[in-house]
């Protein structure tokens, strides 16, 4: 008898992607999906995809989804999970959409406690445009648009947004990991399960940061990627837990009891 | 100077060196992403300042801001990124000052799809934004023509301090043809714009705003910007005539990469006898309906052909007095080829 | 009259033929030869072929370099040199060789559309009659095909290490193009590959000769491979002359001189080629193949050249 050890998840629809190989968007596609089938949430999931490299993730993963403007997926998020907060809704964004023309929306939402989970892709840069300067792209890395490197002089220093959106005070699980070490995908997952998990318990707001790579716009090899990711980025963006629902609330802004 | 071959849209970045420009703000978007990588390479050979905005919302504001030191200052976006621009292009015609917008169009509302389109026209020549203002639209059919406009897309801008848009579709910013540029305009040998905030160093300060709170205020601002549009619709309509004669089957309204495909088909039915003009709106406002309603006299039907579901045909409709007009058009991103015009021309003559 | 009732069959309808955003998933498979686009965008390439047996008579006619007899030929250049056209003439003409016994060129015959910058105007457009003259075309397939994504498709690895055929390159413009080839650079086979720089003297970041140099070590650093030859591929669109091309080969071969790399190859659109009557180049001139460019990535207004020119 055969036993089958190694399948695709349910909430991952079986086609080929079009993400360029050795890119970490799929690993990180499949971890989403992993949990979505563990948590037995995939019937009730909605997923809202970024204008970025992961416009087609309604491809690919097998729950319903929505298609936002660019920057948009959190308002947009926000409005769905207000209508219907029994469904678990989930955006997934890179760091162009999120982090630059959507700063606005993903800061209002995790500052509302939106029950809402964020799937965050930094990869230093713009992949679907062909290789822009994102705001997490880091100093005198080379993009299109600031082709002899990032001079923080005109375009500043690079975001980090865990560290940027842990400092809100409104509760939330806010996390980094990374899917270009092998050995640190477990803790990757781990962080995705949690933030769902929250979020199915209706206490906060969370993100999963994923310190990603696009080995296209960097010109690298994947295997060569993951390390630069290692060397260059993760001494800069460094992995672990930024925030979750239980840290203390500073006493000068913890409301009064309201009596009704 | 020698003529070089350059795509549309480095053309664009090039002239707006040329026409002294030496300020970018702007967002990553395809089909126009050449202009920024342009001049991200170029500007810094000229002294030019190029900035990558976080977004078209700020991008706008940032050519606002610009705008108000009274320089020279361009911005290029499409589609998506034109709406979002649009809350801004309010303010700076309100406010007064002179920018220059490049619309690379794509297809479809929504994110749609990077191909040709020239679905933006309703929104460039009537709905830019809230409140009552108009903008100067320009539309080149040539890479050469494309450098031209820009040049006096700045010219134009500083003369009646207000947003001037360059509109074209993708084919126009991605194609290669050989284009000659003008010499080099010294950025220094502008006239100081008195209204322009420098600091009040003295003299009275200097306040730009859109906000009038006493209505008799607003309502002469308003009038003011009326005026300022009249003298435009009287000096600034621009088109192109093509074939023309005293009796022809045909007259054809296009603009853009649809005019010189309207050119093919006409080439070829004037070899088979049948007599087809073209009328093509350079400025797309002001348009030239006294020029379109001389030459509709001369034909015996009329056709607007576009890469939309029909918009300019509003133009044609008030220019033609109540006459029929008939439209071919394709969407999504789909090109006509000439004999598809060609067939659609051949059907309307002989119905 | 219920006006919702009224209202909600119309809604109902009109949703109905909207059209489905994941259809035609399960046989879109990327790679796979689509033979036929859907439809010709903004190129109109089907009519390149137009006199067929006039195009195939100089086609055919093939006495390669060595450097050219490579496996693998790739062609890297600036922003519009010309690359696409060049590399999608050039697998033409092997292809239409190879069709042929004993031509010295044994298919299959591949090119791949490796231009992950430039949403216009790619090889993938000549997809037409590049699959009529029997080469095999790898680029996205189904609604991939006018994306506007980074697309690298996962069987081009393996098309690299195989060891039959011609695998024709397209890489996409500037650095930023040839970037893709540092993806792929530990899998050619170094020996039997050939990169070749395309020069169109009248482009503006080549225009003389320390531009030119400064462009090619760009490319070679960005696509950690070194180039093997030059393609002189100078012209105006419609207003090149004779002189341009020959302007153009003297300026490559200036570049050449001080790079070292061969002129491998000259181009010419065929209205500028001697043919008896129009005094225009002739192959003798060259130290290198005059390699006939048809146009096919044109602008929908000028879909009839080749049949009139
Ligand atoms: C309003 C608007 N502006 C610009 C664009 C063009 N655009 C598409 S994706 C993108 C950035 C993508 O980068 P990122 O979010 O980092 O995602 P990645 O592709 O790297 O996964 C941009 C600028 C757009 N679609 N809409
Ligand atoms: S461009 Fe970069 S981010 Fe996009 S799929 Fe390719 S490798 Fe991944």
């Amino acid at each position: 008898m055969v036993n089958t050890i190694f399948s695709r998840p349910e909430a991952h629809r079986d086609i080929f992607t079009h993400y360029c190989p050795g890119c970490t968007h799929g690993i990180t596609h499949r971890l989403v999906a992993e949990v979505l089938d563990e948590l037995k949430i995939r019937e009730r999931a909605v997923g809202i995809a970024p204008v970025g490299c992961a416009v087609l993730a309604y491809n690919y993963f097998y729950c319903d989804f929505a298609e936002a403007a660019h920057g948009r997926a959190p308002a947009m998020a926000t409005g769905i999970k207000r209508a219907r907060p029994d469904l678990i809704v989930f955006t997934y964004q890179g760091d162009g959409d999120l982090a630059s023309i959507g700063m606005g929306e993903i800061i209002h939402a995790a500052n509302r406690g939106e029950k809402i989970t964020v799937i965050f892709i930094n990869n230093a840069i713009y992949g679907m445009t062909g290789g822009q300067m994102a705001p997490t792209t880091m100093p005198n890395q080379r993009a299109t648009t600031c082709p002899f490197g990032r001079d923080v002089n005109v375009a500043g220093y690079p975001i980090r947004v865990a560290e940027l959106l842990s400092n809100l005070v409104t509760p939330s699980y806010v996390a980094r990991v990374t899917a270009s070490i092998p050995s640190q995908i477990p803790n990757a997952k781990r962080a995705l399960r949690k933030a769902f998990q929250y979020q199915i318990e209706g206490r906060c707001f969370s993100l999963v940061e994923f310190v990603s790579t696009c080995p296209t716009n960097w010109g690298m090899s994947p295997i060569k990627a993951c390390g630069w990711a290692q060397s260059d980025m993760l001494p800069f963006y460094k992995l672990g837990v930024y925030k979750t629902p239980d840290d203390p609330i500073p006493d000068a802004v913890r409301p009064r009891e309201v009596k009704k | 100077m020698a003529r070089i071959l350059m795509k549309g849209n480095e053309a664009i970045g090039e002239a707006a060196i040329r026409a002294g420009c030496r300020f970018f703000f702007g967002y990553p978007i395809t089909p126009q992403s050449e202009v920024p990588e342009y001049l991200a390479k170029r500007f810094p050979e000229v002294g030019g300042v190029f900035t990558q905005a976080e977004s078209e919302v700020a991008a706008v504001n940032m050519i606002y801001g610009a705008a108000c030191t009274g320089t020279r200052v361009f911005t290029s976006s499409s589609s998506p990124g034109i709406s979002l621009m649009s809350e801004g292009v309010s303010y700076i015609a309100a406010t007064e000052v002179a920018v220059v917008i490049v619309n690379i169009v794509r297809c479809s509302p929504g994110l749609g799809g990077i191909l040709p389109s020239q679905g933006d026209y309703w929104q460039a020549t009537r709905g830019m934004g809230h409140g009552d203002f108009r903008i100067l639209v320009l539309a080149p059919a040539s890479v050469q023509e494309a450098a031209n406009l820009i040049g006096l897309a700045f010219d134009l801008a500083d003369k009646y301090t207000n947003p001037v848009m360059v509109i074209g579709d993708g084919i126009i910013g991605q194609m290669m043809e050989p284009v000659e540029f003008p010499e080099m305009t010294d950025p220094k040998s502008f006239k100081e714009k008195p209204w322009a905030l420098t600091g009040a160093k003295g003299r009275e300060p200097n306040i730009l705003t859109s906000l009038f709170l006493d209505p008799d205020v607003l309502e002469a601002m308003n009038q003011r910007l009326l005026k300022k549009y009249r003298q435009m619709e009287a000096t600034e309509k621009r088109w192109e005539e093509y074939n023309i004669s005293d009796h022809m089957d045909l007259l054809v309204f296009a603009y853009g990469t649809m005019s010189r495909i309207s050119k093919t088909a006409i080439d070829e039915l004037k070899q088979e006898g049948i007599k087809v003009g073209l009328f093509r709106p350079i400025t797309l406002y002001p348009y030239a309906y006294e020029a379109a309603s001389a030459l509709i006299e001369k034909a015996d039907k009329l056709i607007s052909v576009e890469l939309s579901t029909g918009q300019m045909i509003d133009d044609v409709r008030l220019a033609s007095k109540g006459r029929e007009v008939a439209f071919f058009g394709r969407q999504g991103g789909i090109v006509p080829t000439p004999e598809e015009v060609k067939s659609e021309f051949l059907k309307l003559v002989k119905s | 009259m219920n006006l919702n009732e009224d209202k909600n069959s119309v809604d109902d309808e009109s949703r109905d033929s909207r059209p489905d955003p994941r259809s035609n998933q399960k046989e879109v498979h990327p790679g796979q030869p689509l033979g036929v686009a859907k439809y010709h965008i903004y190129t109109h390439a089907r009519h390149a072929l137009g006199g067929h047996e006039s195009v195939k008579a100089i086609y055919q006619k093939l006495e390669l370099l060595g450097p050219l007899q490579k496996r693998i030929l790739g062609f890297l250049g600036n922003f519009g040199s010309g690359k696409t056209e060049v590399a999608v003439n050039f697998a033409m003409q092997l292809g239409l060789a190879a069709n042929i016994e004993n031509n010295g060129v044994e298919g299959p015959i591949r090119i791949i559309d490796l231009d992950i910058i430039n949403p216009y105007f790619r090889s993938r457009e000549a997809a037409e009659p590049l699959t009529e003259a029997g080469v095999e075309v790898v680029m996205p397939t189904g609604d991939k095909f006018w994306a506007d994504l980074p697309i690298i498709l996962p069987e081009v690895k393996g098309l690299i290490k195989r060891t039959d055929g011609k695998l024709i390159l397209d890489v996409g413009g500037d650095d930023l193009g040839a970037r893709v080839l540092s993806h792929l650079n530990q899998d050619f086979p170094l020996e039997n590959t050939t990169l070749m720089m395309v020069v169109n003297a009248n482009r503006p970041f080549t225009s003389d000769l320390a531009g030119a140099r400064k462009v090619l070590s760009e490319l070679e650093d960005a696509a950690g491979l070194k180039f093997g030859g030059l393609v002189s591929n100078t012209h105006l669109m419609d207003e090149t002359s004779p002189d341009e091309i020959r302007r153009g080969y003297e300026f490559t071969k200036k570049v050449s001189a001080e790079t070292g790399l061969p002129v491998l190859m000259v181009t010419a659109e065929p209205r500028l080629i001697d043919n008896g009557t129009n005094s225009g180049i002739r192959t003798e001139e060259f130290d290198c193949l005059l390699l006939p460019l048809y146009r096919f990535m044109l602008p929908p207004w000028r879909r009839d050249s080749i049949r009139s020119g």
